[in-house]
């Protein structure tokens, strides 16, 4: 049978990082894939270099509106690194506290597009509807559901209060319950674990050779966190656990996301219980001295790395900006390769690159001297694997 | 700095520049020794490649590894001529290496020789040959408009 290539992607404002995949399959095999990125480049690296470090830390918050808080607290550490400052005890609380939320509102968003991905709907609706109490908890702390805007250079912009303390604190108890459940479902439901096991298999050494962060290298068996191995904030001074699993496949990447989740229901808990009294912030500077550092921060979806090189001036000399799922794509082309085409959505989906919008266009397009070409949309792949996959059961 | 990095980097590369403390080290060789001292690095411990940075100084392209390894993240810095900024690429090493040396050959015009890939990663397809926008020469025409 001919190869047939087929083009993905790349446009969709949704995604972070827009990207467009190319793949040749051989009837249900994927032979090859490849990516292009760039489509929605905005240039705020460049950017940065004319404006003062202040508007920065605004510029740069708008990178994700998943992980904002992830980027906004990266540049604000380099920045600070570079200044000499020590900020705040009870920032450095706020900050973890406000880096957790936004950890469980995106595995929780995850879990439930996984969950749509393989048409089991009912997780999804599960997991959004419990992500909401999250969300209303971040919109009550920082007056927004997405970029809090809580940092600032040398520490953070707004305090957490008894109240909302008392309100946060009430949450986390059934929220911990329901994700224990999740845990079971996912570990244990076939209608899960009969579509992610042995799905997307990515071996420890590739994990590590292709340069896989977060839950896409822990649920091969790497135990990378930036929280644990080169801690800021406040990880240094909380209980909790690196979640690995030693599966290497799409499961694998589930049970950690879903029980980090727990963990980070337990970082929660103890800063606020640890909460330290003090200000909240210490007055920074408008000119940096000339310097360079390097910024690490563990977003929920991997590494996260800042490098900010000062000239003495009032504005970056250099800012650099390595998000998470760049550096995931490597191992996800490497997995694609081999596997169904069924499984391309429910693959792609468990490096996290924020697929929460779905209708994507995808064209599938026989080698030009065979024919006209097929054009199917993102949800019509999506029904096309479930389909599939019932089909083979049936046998 | 991990016990004994600064003697086990000066006895391979006598005279190069060692700094950092904490979890940080900033170490520097020449072009010509930057293969070497990627495989020196890699085989004494720093397995991550997180990333590479490229920038312009004005003088230079500099191109900066940054590897994890020995519970520290050491950046290795080589300073290469404006006028033709090359490296050999490290992909052979750390497959990881491919996306970003993409990056900053688009970015900042560093040509890798040896990479199995060299295509354009982030600039458009009809983007003109020599415009590197993070270069600190470059600008957009006015208006935004795209020059070229």
């Amino acid at each position: 049978m001919a190869e047939f290539e087929v083009p993905m992607g790349p446009q969709h404002p949704a995604l972070k990082e827009p990207e467009s995949f190319r793949f040749k399959i051989d009837g249900e095999v994927v032979v090859d894939a490849e990516v292009r990125l760039g489509y929605n480049h905005r240039g705020i690296e460049k950017a940065c270099e004319e404006r003062p470090y202040g508007q920065c830390l605004y510029l740069i918050e708008r990178i994700c509106g998943i992980c904002s808080h992830a980027h906004a607290t990266a540049f604000a550490q380099g920045v600070e690194a570079l200044l000499g400052l020590e900020i705040p005890a009870r920032a450095r609380y706020i900050r973890t506290i406000v880096a957790e939320l936004e950890r469980v509102h995106s595995h929780l968003l995850w879990l439930g597009v996984a969950g749509h991905e393989v048409g089991f709907d009912t997780l999804f609706m599960y997991a959004w509807r419990d992500r909401e109490g999250i969300q209303d908890i971040l919109e009550i702390i920082s007056g927004n559901r997405v970029n809090y805007g809580i940092n600032t250079i040398g520490g953070v912009r707004r305090d957490i209060d008894g109240l909302q303390r008392d309100r946060l604190l009430a949450l986390l108890d059934p929220l911990a319950e329901r994700t224990a459940y999740y845990a079971r479902v996912v570990q244990e439901e076939s209608t899960f674990t009969g579509r992610v096991a042995g799905v997307g298999a990515l071996a420890r050494e590739e994990a590590l050779a292709l340069g896989a962060v977060g839950p896409q290298a822990r649920g091969s068996g790497v135990t990378a966190d930036v929280r644990r191995e080169d801690p800021y904030a406040a990880y240094d001074e909380v209980p909790f656990d690196v979640i690995t699993s030693d599966r290497g496949d799409v499961l694998g990447r589930a049970e950690v996301r879903v029980l980090e989740l727990l963990e980070s229901y337990r970082i929660i808990r103890y800063a606020l219980e640890h909460l330290p009294e003090g200000p909240l912030a210490v007055k920074a500077p408008r000119k940096v001295p000339a310097g360079e550092t390097v910024s690490r921060y563990e977003a929920p979806r991997g590494e996260n790395f800042h490098y900010i090189r000062a000239d003495g001036g009032e504005m970056p000399f250099r800012v650099k900006v390595r998000a998470p799922t760049l550096a995931n794509i490597p191992s996800l082309i490497h997995i694609l390769k081999g596997a169904y085409v069924a499984d391309i959505p429910i693959i792609t989906a468990a490096i996290d690159p924020c697929f929460s919008c779905t209708d994507r266009m995808i064209r599938l397009e026989p080698a030009r001297r065979t024919g006209s070409a097929r054009t199917i949309s993102w949800e019509e792949l999506r029904q096309y694997g479930i389909r599939w996959y019932k089909d083979v059961r049936r046998g | 700095m991990p016990d004994n990095f600064r003697d086990e980097f000066t006895a391979r590369f006598p005279g190069r520049p060692v700094t950092g403390e904490g979890r940080r080290i900033w170490v520097e060789v020449d072009a010509e020794k930057a293969a070497d001292a990627l495989a020196f690095l890699q085989e004494t411990g720093f397995a991550r490649f997180c990333t590479l940075t490229a920038l312009d100084t004005g003088e230079a392209i500099e191109v900066l590894y940054h590897l994890w390894g020995r519970g520290a993240l050491c950046t290795l810095r080589v300073k290469l001529d404006r006028t033709s900024p090359s490296l050999p690429s490290a992909v052979r090493l750390f497959p990881a290496a491919a996306l970003y040396e993409r990056e900053a050959r688009d970015l900042l015009g560093v040509e890798f020789p040896g990479h199995p890939d060299p295509r354009t990663l982030i600039l458009p397809e009809d983007w003109p040959d020599g415009e590197h926008p993070l270069r600190k020469d470059w600008a957009a025409a006015p208006g935004g408009e795209r020059r070229g």
